[in-house]
């Protein structure tokens, strides 16, 4: 579904973030992808969901480049970033809308989806407000819910955690494990190790842009911990 | 006081920090450079103005109105700055940080307004102090009146502060009753100008018509207590300005230590339905960017007076006698026929081209362009959506006002009147958006820094200009007695229609590519 061939970026100032890195994500897959602080995690994600341009490598999605086909590529799947800034200036119902509108969901459609993910993040009262009142917590749950209101093939998120309340958390663990057993396909950062150990069936190790380790999460960490797996690679790599 | 002070130092730091950090951006250096030539450009603007008001005065034997004139004004500009600042504050972030460490609310306000304080004095040290060196130097009236001027200029920033910091709260209030709050805003702001301008004009005829000083000064008192103290240095005068300042200062102070840290209030919908009405994408895109373009006031300010002139201008041109502008015509030494008619269009085309949204928009996308570019949207809608807005607010005033024109100019020229303004409109909005690409700014704090300070948005002002009047400058200093003014319509739309399909292209191709690696 999500194929990272030889990808490289270099950013204007020299500075190589990611080299050669290589990844294949599959139906099904629930892909961990962790590093410390300014290891090429977000730099990787923007390339895949098309922010961020490159030169080095290639990135196919549903066997079609990036490169090539970029709006093809952008219509399989959603993206999800870590700090959502939003126009302040649209209710969240407007935003869901020109999102909506964007994919050219059909109104009946749309209506069932935000309807069902407004209810389980427990938005829907807060929709017909504008997104300056909305906390950091209720624009990552907005971002959630626009990112599946048409139905995508694979997703990809940038810390997805960060900011949400408890409840929220769970109702997107749970989310990710029921979109994954249906088909889709989850490729997400992270910095909780407990949670992409008890969440996901791969992961792979990023550090200083490099890739240090790639597997299936119960090869990787055997009997020990994903923390102590990923303490002991980053140190020693 | 020792922790006001550090705050007031801590600000002062900060905002050199900006300078500091950003010293090796050659373009910042430009906007550096930009900003001090502006500022000296204002104060030997003031300056002048003063010197040629004070002589005219002097010469009528009433150089008191010159000071009352200058002052007047200088408040006036003061006053309309800190409205607009009020209006359009920057987005402070430090409220929570402040409220957490150990010093009182009171010291915290009190840092920050004396930090204001500071650029409203530097301000009205380059806009009114000039007018008093120059009445006391014309008037040979010695450096006691010099003395008395600065501290009048010491002492207005603090009701100017005390001022805006009663509109801001009056602002903040206002919001929670509507829920289109900006669009309030923009409105209430857009008249504030116009009274401003209204302001200036009535003044200006007053003085004029009027040269009874003390009617003048009895007038509104505020002004005779300035005048009487820096003319004579009356100290009843003294203590009622500074009674005025301090007390209007210290009221606002208390005002804002009441509601600092205080939960702001927003307008909260009681609607339960959602809609969930279907649009294409690029409607979608328009209906997004209209949204925004009417919810930041500072881009409807700096973008609409093109707008309103337009129609400003049609007016005046249905009121006014046609052999008015044929004797204009005739002082600059053209008397062609039908030279109005292209003088008519060379103004409406001036006019109309100021009105360029899409020089900032690329900018004011900031961070929240990811939205754009993680998304399935073809970058020609994105930049389709840019223009329409654009064309939105010239094309309403082109067709409403061409008929208008036509009544008095002829309705056989309605075409001209419709077509040349819509297409040279057109050029500057498909530039402006070129420009914007080449010279993005998307990372500010303040929508005014793209909107206002943007390097594009001033390269797309002065390219425009360029651009629109370079045809008639060629057709009055050459040809206009030559070239019939239809036949001069039809190359013109000729000319627009080039630029077109140039800017066009340039904006499809090498545009794109810029877009793509923003």
């Amino acid at each position: 579904m999500l194929e990272i061939k030889q990808f490289s970026k270099v950013y204007r100032n020299g500075k190589r973030a990611v080299n050669d890195l290589n990844l294949t994500i599959e139906e099904g897959d629930l892909f961990a992808f962790i590093g410390h602080n300014g290891a090429g995690k977000t730099t990787t994600i923007k390339a895949i969901v098309g922010i961020l341009d490159f030169e080095e490598g290639d990135i196919i999605i549903q066997g079609t480049s990036v490169k090539k086909d970029p709006i093809f590529c952008k219509k399989q799947l959603a993206y999800i970033p870590d700090n959502p800034d939003l126009y302040d200036n649209l209710t969240g119902i407007q935003y869901l809308n020109l999102i909506a509108d964007i994919y050219e969901v059909p109104k009946a459609q749309r209506a069932e989806i935000i309807t069902k993910y407004a209810n389980l993040f427990e938005l829907t009262l807060e929709l017909n407000n504008f997104i300056s009142s909305y906390s950091h917590g209720m624009k990552q749950k907005l971002v959630i819910i626009s990112a599946m209101v048409h139905s995508p093939k694979i997703l990809v998120l940038d810390e997805p955690f960060v900011g949400l309340d408890p409840r929220a958390a769970f109702s997107v663990k749970q989310m990710m494990k029921e979109f994954c057993a249906s088909g889709g396909a989850i490729f997400f950062s992270t910095h909780i190790l407990e949670v992409a150990e008890k969440l996901c069936n791969k992961i792979a190790i990023i550090k200083n842009g490099e890739l240090i380790a790639m597997g299936n999460m119960d090869d990787m960490t055997k009997d020990a911990s994903l923390e102590d797996v990923f303490l002991e690679l980053t140190e020693h790599a | 006081m020792r922790n006001t002070w550090r705050l007031v130092y801590n600000y002062f730091l900060t905002f050199i920090g900006g300078f500091i950090s950003k010293k090796r951006n050659a373009r910042f250096a430009m906007g550096v450079l930009f900003v001090l030539g502006i500022a000296t450009l204002m104060i030997v603007l003031f300056t002048n103005t003063a010197i040629a008001t004070t002589v005219q005065f002097t010469q009528l034997g009433v150089p008191e109105l010159a000071m009352y004139s200058n002052s007047f004004m200088a408040i006036l500009i003061m006053l309309f700055l800190t409205v607009m600042r009020s209006a359009l504050p920057a987005k402070t972030t430090d409220e929570q940080l402040l409220l957490s460490l150990p010093i009182k609310k009171t010291q915290i306000i009190l840092a920050k307004s004396l930090f204001n304080y500071l650029f409203d004095f530097l301000s009205l040290l380059g806009i009114l102090f000039p007018s008093y060196i120059v009445y006391a130097v014309i008037n040979q009236t010695g450096i006691s009146l010099v003395f008395r001027g600065l501290l009048i200029t010491l002492l207005l920033p603090l009701f100017s502060n005390a001022i805006a910091t009663l509109i801001a709260l009056l602002f903040q209030k206002i919001a929670t009753f509507f829920r289109n709050y900006s669009i309030v805003q923009t409105i209430l702001i857009l008249l504030l100008i116009g009274g401003y301008v209204l302001i200036s004009y009535v003044l200006n005829d007053y003085l004029l018509k009027n040269n009874n000083v003390d009617m003048v000064l009895n007038q509104f008192k505020p002004m005779k207590w300035i005048l009487t103290f820096v003319l004579n240095g009356t100290l009843l005068s003294l203590l009622w300005i500074a009674l005025i300042a301090f007390g209007t200062y210290s009221i606002s102070i208390l005002l804002r230590v009441a509601v600092f840290g205080k939960e702001v209030k927003s307008y909260r919908s009681k609607k339960i339905e959602l809609d969930f009405t279907e649009r294409k994408p690029m409607w979608s895109l328009y209906r997004k960017e209209i949204k925004y373009y009417f919810s930041v006031p500072i881009y409807v300010i700096n973008t609409i007076f093109g707008a309103i002139m337009y129609v400003g201008l049609s007016i005046l041109l249905l009121m006014i006698k046609q052999e008015t502008l044929t004797q204009i015509l005739a002082s600059i030494r053209i008397d062609a026929s039908g030279a109005e008619i292209a003088f008519i269009l060379a103004a409406g085309c001036l006019i109309i081209t100021t009105v360029c949204t899409t020089s900032s928009s690329i900018s004011l996308e900031g961070k929240h362009l990811w939205v754009l570019k993680a998304h399935p949207i073809k970058v020609r809608d994105i930049f389709l959506a840019k223009i329409l807005v654009n064309m939105t607010l010239t094309t309403i005033p082109i067709v409403l006002m061409a008929p208008v024109v036509s009544i008095k100019f002829g309705f056989a020229n309605l075409w001209m009147f419709m077509l040349i303004p819509f297409l040279a409109s057109l050029v500057m909005a498909i530039l402006g958006l070129y420009f914007n690409l080449l010279f993005p700014k998307l990372e500010w704090e303040s929508e005014v820094q793209p909107v206002k300070q943007g390097l594009s948005t001033m390269v797309t002002l002065f390219f425009g200009f360029a651009f629109v009047i370079l045809p008639f400058v060629f057709y009055f200093a050459f040809f206009v007695t030559l070239v019939n003014y239809v036949l001069f319509g039809l190359l013109l739309v000729a000319y627009f229609v080039l630029w077109i399909v140039f800017s066009y292209t340039l904006l499809h191709k090498s545009g794109k590519t810029h877009f793509e690696r923003l």
